[in-house]
């Protein structure tokens, strides 16, 4: 469980860097709890967010786990993120 | 932040990319015969807006003296154009139209354009028009060069009128990055320069593919002779509809793609039309407009920030809203993960330094002249869901895009105060009544999932 926390809590630093890097304006405030969409995260944002995803942790989030309570903050995208790394950590070591 | 307000730091400071890819967009215009790359922002007003009570607003915004004055120059051939600040007065118009009639959901503004020949080059690009109805209520409408701004501009503008304190920025060219460079390690060995070309030819081989001739445009190969003047059909829904609107496109796997869920209705919208012409054989190709402001701050006022994602749609993949969805979602993403958005843009920085006619000859080549089959553009949340303007209740906001023959049409959408809005501008003579008719009905039909009738 410890280590599951902890990689969240990385894997939120990244979100955060990118978003705060690529993304937001400098004057804007945000933190892991902050709702995307009160900060003017937009679709297209979101689509940018996911890319660096993709690349980042070489996963791809399914459509089907592009819930509104997914996508709500930085913090619930991670656990979903890391839910997928675990997912496939798990199919490779079954493919194994 | 470098926020550019001062008026000697406002002297010769560059036009981005975005800027002169529009300027170059007004050469087209003009060439056919119409005013310019012009826009207009309609506020509806419910209530008056006294002639007053907007010129005090206006004395009370400091920003909107200089951006009177900004005029559009180049020192010598080749070299990049800027922005230039005559420090001269120039006075800022308001014309008040008053009529006898009750507003009601028609708007004609043609006879407006006539009287506003707005150019860059010679100040001010922006003016007032107020349309006071005998019903007391007024639209409110600004007209300015789409070479000064954007539309998310515009309305930063009418924040900053309706609040003095707001202090949005005129310019802000760090918010808003227009020059990259190719994510390329092979690349990283050469001058920035030349990854800068090698990247942004990337996009041009792209646009080429893209555009590749024929193209589906409403003009067809007949041009007629007809008056250069623009009609615009507004298609508003309430607030229950565009929930209904909203939960569609969650069904089809495009909640997080509201623009290309819109697009992908009035591509529908615009071959059906074709194929009652009979003519239903040509690919759909239609630029469409990326804001690059970075989220959460309002403005700056000045510039174009966009990039474009360019989109082709074959005719067998607009049989339905499932289908094109689903392929206008997968080229945008793809687009994006290949950052051609990032790449065109580095290439608009580039052509900058091209004399106007060349430039809006090389934006027609690829497609023999058409451009487009039509424009789009999504402008997303306006003017911050504001309630009032000058403590006047706002009804509807529109904005309203000019459109060069070919392609002879564009759509612009946005949502306002949870309102889904579209318009359709389309050049006078190329649409009927009833495929103007057809047209709404079928956006209609396709956004909230009604079978026609």
């Amino acid at each position: 469980m410890e280590s599951f926390v902890s990689d969240v809590t990385g894997i939120c630093h990244e979100l955060l860097g990118f978003l705060r890097a690529n993304v937001l304006a400098k004057s804007v405030e945000c933190d892991e709890n902050t709702r995307l969409s009160s900060i003017g995260v937009d679709s297209l944002a979101l689509v940018e967010i996911l890319l660096f995803i993709e690349r980042r942790f070489k996963i791809s989030v399914p459509d089907s786990h592009l819930t509104r309570k997914n996508l709500e903050t930085i913090q619930a995208l991670a656990h979903c993120v890391n839910q997928l790394l675990l997912n496939k950590k798990c199919g490779d070591v079954h493919s194994e | 932040m470098t926020t550019v307000s001062v008026k000697t730091d406002l002297l010769r400071l560059p036009l981005t990319g975005g800027d002169y890819f529009v300027f170059a967009l007004d050469h087209h215009l003009r060439c056919a015969g119409f005013q310019g790359n012009i826009c207009r922002l309609v506020l509806r007003l419910d209530g008056r807006l006294n002639v007053e009570s907007l010129q005090n607003a206006l004395h009370r915004c400091a920003s909107l003296d200089t951006l009177a004055n900004l005029c559009v120059k180049r020192r010598l051939p080749f070299a990049l154009p800027y922005w230039f600040d005559k420090d001269r007065k120039s006075p800022l118009t308001i014309t008040e139209h008053r009529t006898t009639l009750a507003r009601n959901d028609a708007f004609d503004p043609c006879e407006l354009s006539a009287a506003q020949p707005l150019d860059p080059r010679k100040s001010p690009a922006v003016a007032f028009d107020m349309v006071q109805y005998a019903d007391e209520k007024t639209d409110l409408i600004l007209t300015w060069h789409h070479t000064l701004m954007d539309a998310r501009g515009a309305e930063a503008l009418l924040m900053q009128i309706a609040n003095p304190d707001a202090n949005i920025a005129l310019f802000d060219r760090d918010s808003c990055p227009c020059d990259y460079l190719p994510q390329n390690v092979h690349l990283n060995a050469l001058p920035k320069k030349v990854q800068k070309i090698v990247f942004a030819r990337k996009s041009l081989v792209f646009i080429e593919q893209v555009h590749r001739h024929p193209l589906a445009t409403l003009t067809g190969s007949n041009r007629k002779q007809c008056p250069n003047e623009h009609s615009y059909i507004p298609i508003s829904f309430s607030e229950e509809e565009t929930i209904a609107i909203d939960a569609r496109s969650e069904r089809l796997d495009a909640r997080f793609y509201t623009s290309l869920f819109i697009l992908s209705a009035v591509v529908r919208a615009f071959h059906i039309i074709r194929c009652h012409r009979g003519d239903n054989a040509d690919a759909y190709v239609v630029p469409v407009p990326l804001d690059v402001r970075k989220r959460g701050a309002f403005g700056p006022i000045v510039s174009n920030h966009v990039t474009f994602l360019f989109y082709r749609i074959e005719p067998d993949d607009a049989a339905n809203m499932e289908t094109l969805v689903a392929v206008l979602k997968q080229q945008m993403v793809s687009q994006l993960r290949l950052n051609y958005h990032q790449a065109f843009s580095t290439a608009m920085s580039m052509f900058r330094h091209l004399p106007l006619g060349l430039y809006a000859e090389i934006l027609r080549r690829p497609s023999r002249g058409a451009m487009a089959s039509f424009f789009f553009s999504h402008t997303g949340e306006n003017l911050n869901n504001a309630e009032e303007f000058l403590s006047v209740p706002i009804a509807d906001l529109w904005h309203l895009a000019p459109v060069p023959v070919p392609p002879g049409a564009a759509v612009i959408s946005g949502r306002f105060r949870k309102r889904l809005w579209l318009v359709l501008s389309s050049a006078v003579g190329y649409l009927t009544d009833a495929e103007q008719q057809l047209f709404k009905n079928t956006v209609r039909a396709e956004l909230l999932g009604e079978r026609q009738k």
